[in-house]
C-alpha cells in the first residue's frame, strides 16, 4: 500500500512538474509572441508617426540592409538602406502630409505587414497615397524589407 | 579692455565693407519675414478671389495650348492635301500607291500618324503608327476633329476632306498622341504626348474625359474646363485640380525661403571672405588651417542647407536613384553632391598640405624635445591614419552599395555620365586621401627622426616608420571589429605610402617635393591601386550581398502579401469606371478593359504574374489580360452569382509538371446606382519553379532580368531534391546533377561555394531548406574580365587626368603663368599623341565597322530566320490563298516558335494575323498594322526581304520582313521577325566584342607608352646631361665631363662640350694665374701702403726715443711713456690691418642652410639695442623669407649695414627695416635717418679700401657686396643728403636658388 502510495505520489509530482513546465513553456512562448507583436506594432507606429510628421528618420532606422522600394516617380527595385532612406526623405520632404493612418495590420505571419493611406499636398495639388510596409526577421530583429507607396 | 576695444574697432574698420553687407542682409531678412507673414494672411483673407483668378489663368493656358495643338495638326493636313493631286486618290497601279506612300513619308512629322483614304473610305497609304482605327463614319465633307482613347494612349484625330469641285475625292487623316493612360512610366511607352508637355510646366496633371466618358461633375476638388475646337465644337472636358490654399501658401513659403536662402548664402559668403582676409594677417599656421578648413566646409554646408543646386535640379547627377547616402548631413545625397564634397575635401587637403608643408620646411617647426610627447604624437598619427583608411574604404563601399550603378558594365567602354561623375569623385577623394596620408607619414618620419636623435633621415628612419605603421595596422585590426580593409590590404597601402614619402623626401634639402615627376607618377599609381581594386572588390561584395538577400527573400512565405495584393487589385479593378465600361462602353473599350484596368492597378505596379478577367452580369467573359502566367479556359471562371464577392483563396496545383500556387479572388462590379453589371476575377500565381516553398514572387516581377542580375551577371537559380538537381533556370546545368559533396558537409543554412559546372566556374550561394537545397550561382569572373575592368578604369582615369591637365594648363596660360616642360616630357607627350591618335581613329572606325558587322550579321540572321519561318509555315500548312491563313492561331504560332526558337508574326493584308507573342499586340505596345515601309517594299515593290529599325518607346530594334508565298507563287502574307526579344543575345555580343577589342587597344596603347617612354628617355638623356653639365659650368665647375660612346650628333655634341670645358679650364687656369699675380701685386701695394702709414710714426718715435736717450733728456721717462704709447698704438693699427686683410682674403667654407631672413634681421638689430637714443622700426611683410645661405655670413653682412646706419646717425635716430616678397624674390630695405651720402662718393662705396670713416679699412661694404652677390642677390644704395640712406638688398627665394 505504502509502495503504491509512494508510486502514486511520485507520478503525481512528475505530472505536476511536467504540467508546470508545459505551462511555463506556453507562457514563455506567449510572452515571446507578445514581445514580438509589440516590437512589430511599435515599428508600424513609428512608420505612421514618421510619415505624419514628415520625418522619415523615425522609421528608416528599421530598414534592412537591402530593401525593396516601389515608390511613385522613383521606380521599383532593391536599394541599400542608406539610399532608400535618402530617397524616401526626399519623397516626403516634397510633400506636405495632411493626414495619414496605417489602417490594416497583419502581425501573425512570417512577413508581417501594415497598410494605410493618407492625403498629401504635392506641387499644389491634393494627392492620395497608399503605403504598404512589410517586415522580415533579420539577425534576430524585425526590419523593414519592403516599402511601397502607390 | 581698451586694447581689446581698439582691436575690435580696427577689425571693424578693416572689414567694414563686408560687415555692412552682412548688416544690410540681416535687415532685409527681418523685413522679408514680416512681408511673408503679411502676404500669407492677405492671401488667406482674399483666397476666394485669388482662387478664381488662378482657375481662369489655368483655363486660358489650357485653351491656348490646345488651340496650338489643333492648329499644328490642321497645318500638317493642309500641307499634304495641297501637294496632292486628287487623281492620285484613285490609284490604278502599284506605282500610284507607291507615290502616295512617298508623299506621306516626305510630310511625316515625328509623333504624328498620317493616312490617306479614298472617297469610299478605303485606306490607300499611311506613315507612322496606326495607334487607333479612325472612325470612318466621322468622314464627311467637313473637317472633323475628335479625341479618342486607346488602351495605352489617347489620340487626337483630324479628318480633312480632300475636295475638288465640291466633290469629296478622299480624306487625309492626321493622328497625334494626346495623353498616355498607362500609369507606369517605362522605356516601352512613349512620353511625347500633348498632356505631358504642359503638365511639366504647370506641375499638375489634369484628367480628360471624351465622348461617352464625359460624366464627371464639378466638385470641391476639381473644376471642369471644356475643350473646344477652333469652330466651337466641344470635344470633352479637362478635370483640373482646384487650387488649394495650403498649396498656394506652400508655394509662397517656398519662394520666400529661396530668397532667404540666397540672402543667407550672401551672409555666409561675406563671413567666409572676412575669415579669409583675416588669414592673411594671421601669423599662426594652425589658425590659417582652421580658418581655411572652416571656410571650405562652411561653404559646402551652406550649399547643402540652402539646397543648392538640389532644389533646382533633381535629374542627371542629382538623381538620387543613381546614388544617395545620408552620410555627413546631406553632403553625399546624390552623385552631384559627392562631386562637390570631394572637390571640397581635396581643396581642404591641398590647403593644409600647402600651409603645413611650408611650416615643416623649418627643421625647428616642432619645438619638441620631450620623447614621451613625441611618442604620444606618433601614436595619435598612427591611429588617425588607420581611421583614414577605414573612412576611405567606407567611402568606396558606400559608393558601390548605396548606388544602382553597374560599375563594371561592359556594354560601354566609357561609363555613362552619372557613373563617370561618381568615378571622378572617387578619384578626387583618393587623391585627397593619398595626399593626406603622405603628409601624415612625413610628420611621423620627422618625429621618428627627432625621437631617435637622427642627424640624417636615412633608410633607418623610414624602416622604423614602416614597422611602426605596420604595428599600428595590426593593432587596429585587432581592436576594431570592422576595419573594412583586410590586414594585408592595410599593410600593402602603408608600404606604398611609406615608399612614396621616402621618394618625395629630398635628403639634401630636408623637405618634401611632391611635385617631382617620379613622385607624381608613383602617387597616381597608388591612387589607381587604391581605387580600382577596392571598387572591384566592393562590387563583388555587393553582388554577393544582393544574391544572399534575394535568396532569403525568395524563400519567405508570401501568402499574406499576395493575398493583400489580390484584395487590393480586386478593389481597384471593380471601381466605377470599369462598371461604366461594362454598362455602356463600346466593343473596343470592353475588349481592352482588362488590360486598361490592369495597367492602372497594383498588379502592373508590382509586375506579378497574373490574370485579370471581366465577366458580364450573366457571368460570361468580356475581357481578359494575362502576364507571364498560364491562361486558363474561360469556363473555369464562369460564375453563377456575379453579385456575390468571393474571398481570396490559395490553391496549389501542378501545371506542366511544375507545382504552382495561385491566389484567386472575385469581386462584383457595381454601378454607382447599386446595379451589378458584372464582375472581375484576379489571379496571381507564384513561382511554379520552386518546389521547396512554392512561393517566390520576387523572381516573377515584370523585369526579371533586372532583378535577377548582380551587376552584369545573371543569377542562375537551381533546386536540389534528394541530392539531385531537379530544376535550374540555366539550360547548361545538367538535370539530375548530383549535389556537390562539399555542400552536404556544411552545417550552416546558407554559404558560398566555388564549383565548376560543365566546364564553367561558378560562385554559388547554397541555401538549405530541411534536406533540400536552393543554389544561386554567379559565373566566376575570369582573369581576362578583371584585366578588362582594370584597364577600362585606368584608361578612364588617364583620360580624366589628361582633360584636367589640359584645363589647368589652359588656365595657367590665360593667366600668363609660365609653364615649361622638359625635353623628355615633351617628347613623351608627342609620342603619346602620335600613338594615341591613330589608335583612337582605328578604334572608332573599328567600332563603327563592328556595329555595322553586328547589324549585317543580324540582318543575315533575320533573312535566314524569316526564310525558316516562311518555309516551316508553308511545309506545315501548305497555304494557297490568303484565306487559308485563317486556319492558323496564336497557339500554332507559339508552337512553331518554340520548335524553331524564333518569335515571329504573320501579317495578312496590313494587319497582324497571328503572333507568337500576341500579348504585346493585345496590350497595344506594338502596332498591329504593318509599317508603311514594310508594306510598300514587300507588297508594292515586291521585294522578297526587307528590314527596318522600329522603336518601342525609347527602345530601338530591328525587324525583318519576308513574303509568305503560296506554292503557286502568289504573296499571301508577310512574315515578320523582330530582334526585340533577343536583346540580351545582342548585348552579350557587344559586351564580348568590347572586352576583346578594348583589351587589344589598351595593350597597343600601353606598348606605345612604354616604347615612347624609352625613346623619349634615350633622346632626352644627352640633352639632360648637357643641361646639367652646363649648370655646373655656370657655377664654375669646369671639371665636368659628359663623354659618351654615342656615334650620332648627340655624341658629337657631348664630345665637343667636353673639349670646350677642357679648353675653358685651361684658359681659366691661365687667366687665374694672371689675375692672381695682379692681385698679389695690388695686394702688395696696398699692404705696403697701409703698413707704411703706421711704420712712419713708429720709426719717428723710435728715432725720437733714441735721440732723447742720447741727449739724456730729463723727462726721458715721460717721453718714453708717450712714445711707447704711440708705438703700441701703431703696432695695434698694424695688427688690425693684418687682421682686416686676412679677413678679406679668407674664403672659409660656407655652410649652407635654410635661413630665415626675418630672424637674422631681428638678431642683428638686437646687437644695437644698448643705444638708448636709437629706434628700430620693423615691417617684415615678406610672405616667404627663407633663403639658402651661410647664416653667420649673412648675419655679419646685416650687422655691417646696420652698424653703418647707426654710425651715420651718430647713434641717434631711427632705423627702419622692411621686407617684402614676390613670387621669386625677397626684398630688404634698411633705412637710416642719418646725414646721407654725397653723390660723388656714392659710386665708390663698394670699392675695397674706400671709407669715409677715420677708422677701419673700408672693406665692410665690399664684403657685404661679395656675400650678396654670391647668393645671386643684388645690393644698391639710395641716399639723400640730409635725409638719410636706404640700402636695398634683393635675394632670390629658396626655390630659385635650388634650381641654380
Amino acid at each position: 500500500m505504502k509502495k503504491y502510495l509512494l508510486h502514486s505520489l511520485i507520478i503525481l509530482v512528475a505530472i505536476v512538474f511536467l504540467a508546470y513546465r508545459t505551462c511555463a513553456q506556453i507562457s514563455a512562448k506567449q510572452d515571446e509572441k507578445r514581445a514580438a507583436d509589440d516590437e512589430i506594432l511599435s515599428i508600424f507606429a513609428d512608420v505612421q508617426r514618421g510619415i505624419l510628421q514628415g520625418n522619415v528618420g523615425l522609421f528608416t532606422q528599421y530598414f534592412s540592409p537591402q530593401i525593396y522600394l516601389n515608390v511613385q516617380n522613383i521606380g521599383d527595385g532593391y536599394y541599400s538602406s542608406n539610399q532608400a532612406s535618402s530617397l524616401l526623405e526626399n519623397f516626403f520632404n516634397m510633400r506636405r502630409t495632411l493626414n495619414f493612418k496605417l489602417s490594416t495590420y497583419v502581425t501573425d505571419v512570417t512577413m508581417p505587414y501594415a497598410t494605410g493611406g493618407g492625403l498629401f499636398v504635392y506641387r499644389g495639388s491634393r494627392e492620395t497615397l497608399q503605403v504598404y510596409v512589410s517586415l522580415v526577421k533579420h539577425q534576430g530583429r524585425w526590419v523593414i524589407a519592403q516599402f511601397n507607396v502607390y | 579692455m581698451i586694447a581689446l576695444s581698439q582691436r575690435i574697432f580696427q577689425f571693424i574698420i578693416f572689414q567694414r565693407r563686408y560687415i555692412s553687407i552682412v548688416f544690410v542682409v540681416l535687415v532685409v531678412l527681418i523685413a522679408l519675414a514680416a512681408a511673408e507673414r503679411l502676404y500669407l494672411s492677405s492671401v488667406e483673407s482674399n483666397w476666394e478671389i485669388i482662387k478664381k483668378e488662378e482657375e481662369n489663368a489655368l483655363r486660358e493656358y489650357l485653351s491656348k495650348e490646345f488651340r496650338t495643338f489643333e492648329k499644328d495638326m490642321v497645318n500638317a493636313a493642309v500641307r499634304i492635301t495641297a501637294s496632292l493631286q486628287t487623281s492620285a486618290l484613285r490609284p490604278q497601279s502599284t506605282e500610284n500607291f507607291m507615290q502616295l506612300f512617298d508623299l506621306l513619308q516626305r510630310n511625316f512629322i515625328h509623333g504624328y500618324s498620317l493616312e490617306l483614304y479614298s472617297s469610299d473610305k478605303v485606306l490607300l497609304a499611311w506613315a507612322g503608327e496606326k495607334g487607333i482605327d479612325v472612325e470612318t463614319t466621322a468622314m464627311s465633307e467637313h473637317r472633323t476633329f475628335y479625341i479618342t482613347q486607346a488602351p495605352i494612349y489617347s489620340y487626337a484625330i483630324l479628318i480633312e476632306p480632300i475636295v475638288e469641285q465640291e466633290s469629296v475625292e478622299g480624306y487625309c487623316v492626321v493622328k497625334r498622341l494626346f495623353d498616355v493612360n498607362y500609369p507606369i512610366s517605362n522605356r516601352f511607352v512613349r512620353n511625347e504626348v500633348f498632356v505631358n508637355s504642359f503638365t511639366s510646366k504647370l506641375q499638375l496633371k489634369p484628367q480628360f474625359e471624351f465622348g461617352s466618358r464625359v460624366q464627371s461633375k464639378k466638385n470641391a476638388e476639381q473644376f471642369i474646363f471644356e475643350l473646344t475646337t477652333e469652330d466651337g465644337k466641344v470635344l470633352g472636358q479637362a478635370l483640373v485640380p482646384t487650387p488649394l490654399l495650403a498649396a498656394r501658401q506652400e508655394k509662397i513659403h517656398q519662394t520666400f525661403r529661396r530668397i532667404q536662402y540666397f540672402l543667407f548664402f550672401l551672409i555666409a559668403v561675406s563671413a567666409i571672405v572676412i575669415g579669409l582676409r583675416s588669414v592673411q594677417s594671421s601669423t599662426s599656421v594652425w589658425m590659417k588651417i582652421l580658418i581655411w578648413t572652416v571656410s571650405i566646409w562652411l561653404s559646402r554646408y551652406i550649399l547643402v542647407w540652402t539646397e543648392i543646386p538640389f532644389s533646382f535640379i533633381q535629374e542627371g547627377i542629382f538623381d538620387q536613384t543613381y546614388f544617395a547616402s545620408s552620410f555627413g548631413f546631406g553632403i553625399a545625397r546624390s552623385v552631384g553632391d559627392v562631386l562637390i564634397s570631394s572637390m571640397c575635401l581635396l581643396g581642404n587637403v591641398i590647403v593644409i598640405t600647402w600651409i603645413l608643408g611650408r611650416k615643416l620646411q623649418d627643421k625647428q617647426a616642432f619645438g619638441l624635445h620631450n620623447s614621451i610627447l613625441i611618442a604620444a604624437l606618433l601614436v595619435i598619427i598612427g591611429v588617425l591614419l588607420m581611421f583614414f583608411f577605414r573612412g576611405y574604404a567606407a567611402t568606396i563601399r558606400s559608393a558601390v552599395f548605396d548606388s544602382t550603378f553597374h560599375y563594371n558594365d561592359p556594354m560601354f567602354i566609357l561609363p555613362q555620365f552619372p557613373l563617370a561623375v561618381m568615378l571622378f569623385s572617387l578619384f578626387l577623394v583618393t587623391i585627397a586621401f593619398v595626399l593626406a596620408s603622405i603628409g601624415m607619414m612625413y610628420i611621423a618620419f620627422t618625429l621618428v627622426g627627432r625621437l631617435l636623435r637622427l642627424q640624417h633621415y636615412g633608410i633607418i628612419a623610414w624602416l622604423v616608420v614602416l614597422v611602426f605603421f605596420a604595428l599600428m595596422s595590426a593593432l587596429f585590426g585587432i581592436l576594431h571589429p570592422n576595419p573594412l580593409l583586410s590586414q594585408i590590404e592595410r599593410l600593402a597601402y602603408v608600404a606604398l605610402l611609406v615608399i612614396i614619402t621616402f621618394l618625395s623626401y629630398d635628403v639634401q634639402q630636408h623637405r618634401m617635393r611632391l611635385l617631382k615627376v617620379r613622385t607624381l607618377i608613383l602617387t597616381f599609381v597608388v591612387v589607381f591601386l587604391l581605387v580600382i581594386p577596392l571598387t572591384d572588390r566592393y562590387v563583388r561584395e555587393s553582388d554577393n550581398t544582393h544574391v544572399e538577400f534575394l535568396a532569403h527573400i525568395s524563400t519567405q512565405p508570401m501568402d499574406a502579401w499576395l493575398t493583400f495584393v489580390v484584395n487590393k487589385a480586386l478593389s481597384e479593378l471593380s471601381q466605377a469606371d470599369a462598371a461604366n465600361v461594362l454598362q455602356s462602353g463600346n466593343e473596343m473599350q470592353k475588349d481592352k478593359l482588362a488590360f486598361t484596368a490592369w495597367a492602372r492597378s497594383i498588379l502592373s505596379k508590382e509586375g506579378y504574374n497574373c490574370w485579370v478577367m471581366y465577366v458580364d452580369s450573366s457571368g460570361m467573359p468580356v475581357s481578359d489580360f494575362y502576364l507571364g502566367s498560364i491562361r486558363h479556359p474561360w469556363f473555369e471562371y464562369s460564375i453563377r452569382e456575379p453579385a456575390v464577392p468571393m474571398p481570396v483563396t490559395v490553391e496549389e496545383k501542378t501545371v506542366d509538371g511544375y507545382a504552382m500556387k495561385t491566389y484567386k479572388g472575385y469581386n462584383p462590379v457595381i454601378l454607382s446606382s447599386g446595379k451589378t453589371v458584372g464582375g472581375v476575377w484576379v489571379e496571381v500565381s507564384a513561382a511554379p519553379q520552386f518546389l521547396l516553398t512554392k512561393e517566390s514572387p520576387e523572381i516573377f516581377r515584370n523585369y526579371p532580368t533586372e532583378i535577377m542580375r548582380a551587376q552584369h551577371r545573371t543569377i542562375v537559380f537551381s533546386e536540389y531534391h534528394d541530392g539531385k538537381l531537379v530544376y535550374s533556370s540555366s539550360e547548361s546545368f545538367p538535370v539530375e546533377r548530383p549535389l556537390p559533396q562539399a555542400v552536404t558537409h556544411r552545417s550552416e543554412s546558407g554559404f558560398w561555394l566555388e564549383e565548376v559546372i560543365e566546364g564553367v566556374e561558378y560562385e554559388s550561394y547554397y541555401l538549405r531548406q530541411n534536406n533540400n537545397y536552393l543554389s544561386f550561382s554567379l559565373e566566376a569572373l575570369s582573369f581576362r574580365w578583371h584585366l578588362f575592368v582594370m584597364v577600362r578604369m585606368v584608361m578612364f582615369y588617364l583620360l580624366v587626368s589628361f582633360v584636367s591637365a589640359v584645363v589647368v594648363l589652359t588656365i595657367l596660360r590665360l593667366k600668363k603663368v609660365p609653364v615649361q616642360f622638359g625635353v623628355r616630357t615633351k617628347l613623351l607627350l608627342a609620342f603619346l599623341v602620335i600613338s594615341f591618335i591613330p589608335i583612337a581613329i582605328l578604334a572608332y572606325y573599328n567600332r563603327l565597322y563592328a556595329i555595322e558587322r553586328i547589324e549585317q550579321n543580324l540582318i543575315e540572321r533575320l533573312k535566314d530566320e524569316t526564310d525558316l519561318v516562311a518555309a516551316t509555315l508553308q511545309k506545315q500548312y501548305g497555304y494557297e490563298t490568303p484565306s487559308d491563313l485563317d486556319q492558323m492561331t496564336d497557339d500554332n504560332a507559339k508552337e512553331i516558335s518554340e520548335n524553331i526558337n524564333t518569335d515571329f508574326s504573320v501579317y495578312r493584308g496590313t494587319i497582324v494575323h497571328v503572333s507568337s507573342k500576341p500579348e504585346v499586340y493585345e496590350a497595344d505596345l506594338i502596332d498591329d498594322r504593318i509599317s508603311a515601309g514594310a508594306f510598300s517594299n514587300i507588297m508594292l515593290r515586291k521585294k522578297n526581304f526587307y528590314n527596318e529599325h522600329r522603336t518601342l518607346g525609347t527602345v530601338s530594334y530591328l525587324v525583318g520582313y519576308r513574303q509568305l508565298v503560296s506554292q503557286a507563287g502568289a504573296i499571301i502574307g508577310i512574315v515578320a521577325v523582330p530582334t526585340l526579344f533577343r536583346q540580351n543575345e545582342i548585348d552579350e555580343e557587344i559586351i564580348e566584342r568590347n572586352a576583346y577589342l578594348f583589351g587589344t587597344y589598351a595593350l597597343a596603347l600601353m606598348i606605345a607608352v612604354v616604347v615612347g617612354s624609352i625613346f623619349a628617355n634615350q633622346i632626352a638623356a644627352p640633352v639632360r646631361r648637357l643641361q646639367q653639365a652646363t649648370r655646373r659650368v655656370a657655377v664654375g665647375d669646369l671639371d665636368v665631363q659628359v663623354s659618351s660612346e654615342r656615334n650620332d650628333e648627340f655624341g658629337e655634341l657631348e664630345r665637343a662640350f667636353d673639349t670646350m670645358t677642357q679648353d675653358l679650364k685651361a684658359l681659366q687656369e691661365q687667366s687665374a694665374r694672371v689675375q692672381r699675380e695682379l692681385a698679389w701685386k695690388e695686394m702688395a701695394k696696398q699692404v705696403a701702403h697701409e703698413i707704411k702709414n703706421p711704420l712712419t710714426p713708429i720709426k719717428l718715435s723710435i728715432q725720437h726715443l733714441r735721440q732723447a736717450y742720447r741727449d739724456g733728456a730729463q723727462d726721458f721717462g715721460k717721453i718714453l711713456t708717450q712714445l711707447t704709447e704711440t708705438i703700441l698704438t701703431q703696432i695695434e693699427a698694424l695688427s688690425r690691418i693684418a687682421s682686416e686683410f686676412s679677413h678679406f682674403a679668407r674664403m672659409p667654407e660656407r655652410k649652407f642652410e635654410l635661413c630665415d631672413i626675418h630672424q637674422i634681421l631681428n638678431e642683428a638689430a638686437a646687437l644695437f639695442k644698448q643705444h638708448e637714443q636709437l629706434l628700430f622700426n620693423f615691417s617684415l611683410n615678406a610672405h616667404s623669407a627663407h633663403v639658402l645661405a651661410d647664416k653667420e655670413e649673412l648675419r655679419r653682412a646685416f650687422i655691417n649695414i646696420i652698424r653703418n646706419a647707426v654710425q651715420a646717425m651718430n647713434e641717434k635716430g631711427s632705423v627702419s627695416i622692411l621686407t617684402s616678397s614676390d613670387r621669386q624674390n625677397i626684398h630688404i630695405a634698411i633705412t637710416d635717418t642719418g646725414t646721407g651720402i654725397p653723390e660723388e662718393i656714392r659710386n665708390r662705396l663698394f670699392e675695397p679700401n674706400f671709407s669715409t670713416k677715420t677708422e677701419g679699412m673700408g672693406l665692410g661694404l665690399a664684403i657685404v657686396k661679395k656675400t650678396v652677390g654670391d647668393l645671386n642677390g643684388t645690393i644698391s644704395i639710395e641716399s639723400t643728403v640730409g635725409t638719410g640712406t636706404t640700402v636695398h638688398i634683393r635675394f632670390p627665394l629658396q626655390t630659385n636658388i635650388l634650381e641654380h
